[in-house]
């Protein structure tokens, strides 16, 4: 902890600030990348909100009362700002839940740099069914390993609530798996 | 020390490996290649353009104020005193200065006295100023009288 407290000094002061916080960038650039794709869904996206990202925590480090882990609040800081994307995006193009899905499945698909198999183009279709709270509660556990209590703090939710989220959405896709209909990519 | 360094390089690399393994093979996720030193290097570069920014938007909040500073600074140091032209008075004003002593333009009495009683009566007491009203009303009389005859 005290090793945090002297790292987040030096992302303050003027004189270590750009020495700590490219070590920042080389910690957390490449988790805080993958937990920010699989919300905004496409590279380019995730590209443009992984740099506002760490604009923001550049620019927020100052003010940071340390009242979290430095982890913690990077998570937050990237999950806020993917869902401003989103909500700015979606405001402009989608109007209903199934226009929502259909969206997931379209940017999805649509992407350069997807090129999922079976299994998962299986997968996100199931995930695609999910409200997006749901969906991203799973997606923090399973693949980007967040403790619960950490995911707490990013989402502002209860612990017992994101567990039975979590273990809800698990059934609800170990149910599913083998039932969903395989998509073509020309299909959707 | 260097072993544990390179301990956790190797840890944050074995991480990284693996949740980009993961989230290809299961998500079909990828990226482009050197995708991520690439994306180092763009977000120093919008981090050193927000530090440069900060930097100017600063300046143009001081450069008026350090302006103002030198310019007190400038009027306390260097009195205007100091410079010589402020005491230099100039041919023409000295001359005319002068005539008015030598045939005796300017009387300091002259100058003083105030012939206008409105003017005057704002020097006089609140108490006094119906005296003053009566003196100079009854002066005035007198000189009109003695002027007409």
């Amino acid at each position: 902890m005290k090793k945090e407290a002297d790292f987040i000094q030096q992302l303050i002061s003027s004189k270590h600030r750009e020495k700590a916080f490219k070590k920042l960038l080389d910690l957390y650039q490449e988790r805080l990348y993958w937990h920010i794709r699989k919300l905004v869904i496409t590279h380019e996206n995730a590209n443009d909100v992984l740099q506002n990202t760490f604009l923001r925590v550049y620019k927020s480090l100052p003010k940071f009362k340390q009242k979290s882990t430095l982890h913690t609040w990077m998570y937050r800081i990237a999950y806020n700002e993917s869902i401003r994307f989103l909500e700015q995006k979606n405001n402009k193009i989608y109007y209903s839940v199934d226009d929502l899905n259909k969206g997931y499945l379209n940017n999805l698909i649509e992407d350069e740099y997807f090129d999922g198999s079976e299994i998962a183009i299986k997968l996100h279709t199931i995930l695609s069914k999910l409200p997006d709270k749901q969906r991203h509660i799973f997606q923090m556990k399973y693949y980007d390993d967040l403790k619960f209590r950490e995911m707490s703090e990013i989402l502002d939710i209860k612990e017992g609530t994101l567990k039975s989220s979590y273990y809800n959405t698990v059934k609800f896709i170990e149910q599913n798996i083998t039932n969903v209909e395989l998509l073509a990519k020309t299909e959707v | 020390m260097k072993k544990s360094v390179l301990n956790r390089v190797r840890v944050k690399s074995l991480f990284n490996e693996k949740m980009k393994r993961t989230h290809a093979e299961e998500l079909g996720l990828n990226v482009p290649s050197d995708y991520f030193s690439n994306s180092k290097h763009d977000i120093l570069n919008q981090v050193s353009n927000s530090k440069v920014k900060v930097l100017y938007s600063k300046r143009n909040f001081l450069l008026p104020i350090a302006a103002a500073v030198a310019l007190i600074i400038t009027l306390t140091v260097f009195k205007p005193s100091v410079f010589s032209s402020f005491n230099n008075v100039p041919a023409i004003v000295s001359d005319t200065i002068n005539k008015f002593k030598t045939n005796n333009l300017a009387n300091e009495n002259n100058l003083f006295n105030v012939e206008d009683v409105s003017v005057a009566a704002l020097f006089v007491e609140d108490d006094k100023i119906d005296e003053f009203v009566n003196d100079y009303v009854l002066e005035d009389v007198i000189k009109d009288v003695s002027l007409k005859n």
